[in-house]
């Protein structure tokens, strides 16, 4: 078929894939090729519904609680130590400055 | 290239020039090409300000466990999987180099770690050494009622589903990457460590396979609702 070789690479040009310079090449291609155009379509529908299909599991409650706690603690320990850090360089700092 | 969609985003908002053919098919499915790969580039240009693993790391939390269940297949070792990513990309965050892509480098922690799990490796196992040398051969004439006209008309979320789970592993999990996810070919190259050439040849054998697998199944299932007298979607 004339069509093959447009065909073949159908689905890297939906991905968006095809090099620029490429890109009216096919672009002027499918609009005018009935049988790539509606290749084209149906390829699409099957992104979508791909898509749609595969956005399928979402965490419990208890599992998105459970990371943030294990995640948090950390930061928050690392915070205070750094708060911990500059006051007790301030206390040297002002010590310094009140003896001398 | 994928990449250049970012160019493309812009443009768009401007309205500087027309759109190409399979943007104005995105436009019209609601999808907007422009946007499939900003948040590569989004995370990105944020590697250069934001150096907390957190802020990196919590808005994936959502995608990963997606990601996790759909390998997995179950929703406890899921949540072990991503509880175990996140501890190992932890551990290895300052081996991370900023402004390199995060979002590929924490999925392919979760994918190393998932292969190399007991499911992973009995996985594994199953898949023939020149998987990925098998050429896919042409695309099949278009047919009048392809799995895809098919699908859409049932908007069957279930049976789609069901042919994606069937899959095996190499050929879920890419186009997950491709799909939901939407990572450009580079993205899919450097999460699943493989060449451009070899992402390219299995997404295409993994679309053909679940066209294959959909079209009996979809005219069964149609032909079960004629049978039955149920086909108001078709």
């Amino acid at each position: 078929m004339v069509c093959e070789p447009w065909k073949a690479r159908l689905d890297t040009y939906l991905d968006g894939e095809v090099p620029e310079e490429e890109m009216r090449t096919f672009d002027s291609h499918v609009r005018n090729c009935t049988s790539c155009s509606a290749d084209a379509l149906s390829r699409v529908q099957l992104k979508r519904a791909i898509q749609a299909a595969g956005k399928r599991f979402t965490p419990s409650a208890e599992f998105r609680k459970r990371m943030q706690r294990n995640m948090a603690p950390k930061a928050r320990r690392s915070f205070r130590l750094g708060w911990m850090l500059a006051a007790a360089a301030a206390v040297v700092v002002v010590g310094t400055l009140t003896s001398t | 290239m994928r990449s250049g969609h970012h160019h493309y985003s812009v443009c768009l908002t401007n309205n500087l020039v027309p759109l190409s053919f399979p943007q104005q098919f995105f436009v019209l499915k609601g999808i907007n090409p422009g946007l499939r790969s900003s948040h590569h580039v989004d995370l990105s240009g944020a590697n250069l300000q934001l150096n907390s693993f957190e802020e990196l790391a919590t808005p994936l939390f959502d995608q990963l466990y997606n990601f996790a269940h759909w390998l997995t297949q179950n929703r406890d070792e899921a949540e072990d999987l991503v509880q175990e990513t996140y501890v190992k990309a932890l551990k290895g965050f300052s081996s991370f180099q900023l402004g390199t892509n995060f979002r590929a480098w924490i999925y392919r922690i979760l994918r190393n770690t998932f292969l190399t799990s007991r499911k992973g490796l009995k996985v594994t196992m199953t898949i023939p050494l020149d998987f990925d040398e098998e050429e896919g051969g042409p695309e099949p004439a278009i047919e009048r009622d392809t799995p895809e006209t098919l699908l859409l008309a049932r908007s069957s979320h279930e049976l789609l589903q069901k042919a994606i789970d069937e899959l095996p592993v190499h050929f879920r999990e890419i186009l997950l990457l491709c799909e939901v996810e939407e990572m450009s070919y580079q993205e899919i190259s450097e999460t699943l460590a493989v060449p451009m050439g070899t992402v390219m040849s299995r997404l295409l054998r993994a679309r053909q396979t679940l066209r294959s697998q959909l079209r009996p199944q979809l005219q069964q299932g149609a032909g079960v609702q004629i049978a039955r007298g149920t086909n108001h979607g078709l």
